[in-house]
């Protein structure tokens, strides 16, 4: 372990305090559950995000700058899924990941409270922005798809990411 | 100096990349969903593999789960139906057996036994209201099982032979001529035959309830013979070891035998059973008369008592 990253676990800073490449293998691990397990872990329509997930680590690890390059990368992953408007998470992550790593740099945000919220707060965001784009002026259903499955999928992604978190802190 | 640099940096990076991102959406339809199409096949073509293979092995459990399920339902299915296939050979036996009787036998199921090694006690579920009254025979097309002894609207307690209490009177069935004795529970769970000094058995001869009694008719199967022993410990009876023929255990339906015998009667007198597969050899060189039951034992719980 080297001098920084003993440094960052002993200020609580979890995503720092990873090593490169145990950091490169919770990416891929997550990535790969995007493609295999979000499916079968779906709950009345909320899913954990396995995208959102490592954008928020990678921005809080490696700051703005590359936090918004994570976020255009993963933007592209998750737009290559969909058929539909492409580009349009790749604009969305590459915001998110900008401002989460500006966050982290700025406010001094370290404990892993507060990265499980980021987390909730980053998949709501582009939950609101993508299910508002996909409503297309029906805003009735945009509210109801948001209460039902945006909300709940924050909350699932914040529990999923937030248990990762714990168990890499561990090992 | 540095920080201000490296937050330019940052705004200049994530400006492009907005920019890009305002780009590629900005791109006409048929170029977007090219672009999309292939960036689609660029990147699910080679997850695909991984997505078929773990969903595969997530579908293999869940399918395994259900089979498992399923196999455990099967089984008890299977379990009911042999219970039922059971219950009703040994049903059609009582019935046959029950329809060749010159007595009224009411059918009865065992509903609870006294928890020991070896059941002393079971309770029927039939009682006074449809007939059954204290110290009437309880058989099972087998043979003896015991007696009422404690009978109420409903239900019925039963003293069984393994009870220390029971004693039934005897009658061995030994070839060419007949004994009898009084059957007792022996301390080790199965049946001893207690009989007069110079009577002569060997292992295999039948044993029948006597009749002379007072409780259970004449005829009906105990066990057979497996050791004769010369006497007791005061050398004054000969006790012989006897296997049973009805196993307590096993025994979930009975019937109650509701006309009984007269204590102290005389064998031509009373009533005589026949139980299917265990005729034994006419009463012709028997002495019947009254001289003949002085001193045979009777059943446990009658009038005249156990020896």
């Amino acid at each position: 372990m080297s001098g920084l990253t003993r440094n960052a676990r002993a200020r609580g800073q979890w995503a720092e305090s990873l090593s490169r490449g145990r950091f490169a293998a919770l990416v891929a691990v997550s990535l790969v559950f995007a493609l295999v397990i979000e499916e079968p872990l779906v709950i009345r329509g909320a899913a954990p995000d396995f995208v959102v997930i490592p954008l928020v680590f990678a921005a809080i690890r490696l700051g703005a700058a590359q936090g918004a390059a994570a976020g255009f990368g993963l933007g592209l992953f998750r737009d290559s899924l969909f058929l539909l408007d492409f580009g349009l998470h790749a604009l969305v992550m590459t915001i998110l990941g900008y401002a989460i790593g500006k966050a982290r740099e700025t406010l001094y945000l370290t404990t892993p409270g507060v990265d499980v919220l980021l987390l909730a707060g980053a998949k709501l965001a582009l939950d609101v922005v993508i299910l508002g784009m996909a409503a297309e002026g029906a805003w009735r259903a945009f509210e109801e798809r948001f209460f039902w499955e945006a909300v709940g999928s924050a909350v699932y992604t914040a529990l999923v990411g937030g248990a990762l978190q714990r168990l890499l802190a561990r090992t | 100096m540095q920080a201000l640099r490296r937050a330019r940096r940052a705004e200049l990076v994530a400006s492009a990349l907005v920019v890009t991102s305002l780009i590629l959406l900005a791109l006409p339809e048929s170029t977007e969903r090219s672009i999309s199409r292939r960036a689609n096949h660029l990147v699910l073509l080679p997850a695909s593999r991984v997505r078929v293979v773990f969903g595969g092995y997530l579908r293999l459990r869940e399918e395994n789960a259900r089979l498992r399920t399923e196999l455990q339902q099967a089984k008890l299915e299977l379990d009911q139906v042999v219970a039922a296939r059971v219950q009703s050979r040994e049903l059609r036996r009582m019935l046959d057996f029950a329809a060749d009787q010159p007595v009224r036998l009411i059918p009865a199921r065992v509903i609870d036994r006294n928890l020991t090694t070896l059941p002393t006690a079971f309770v029927l579920d039939v009682g006074r209201n449809a007939g059954v009254v204290e110290n009437l025979p309880v058989v099972t097309a087998q043979g003896i099982v015991g007696k009422t002894v404690d009978v109420g609207p409903e239900t019925s307690l039963v003293m069984v032979y393994a009870h220390p209490d029971f004693s039934a009177s005897a009658l061995v069935v030994a070839g060419d001529h007949l004994e009898y004795g009084i059957v007792r529970p022996s301390p080790s769970g199965g049946l001893r035959l207690f009989l007069p000094l110079r009577s002569s058995t060997d292992p295999g001869d039948r044993v029948v309830t006597s009749g002379y009694g007072g409780t259970f008719p004449r005829g009906v199967p105990i066990g057979h013979v497996i050791e004769g022993q010369e006497s007791d410990r005061l050398g004054l009876q000969r006790v012989d070891r006897l296997q049973s023929v009805v196993d307590l255990g096993r025994v979930t339906t009975v019937f109650v035998l509701t006309r009984q015998v007269s204590a102290g009667a005389a064998a031509g007198e009373n009533l005589q059973m026949f139980w299917p597969g265990y005729a034994y050899p006419p009463m012709a060189g028997e002495v019947l008369g009254a001289s003949a039951v002085e001193g045979v034992p009777a059943d446990s719980g009658t009038a005249d008592g156990a020896p």
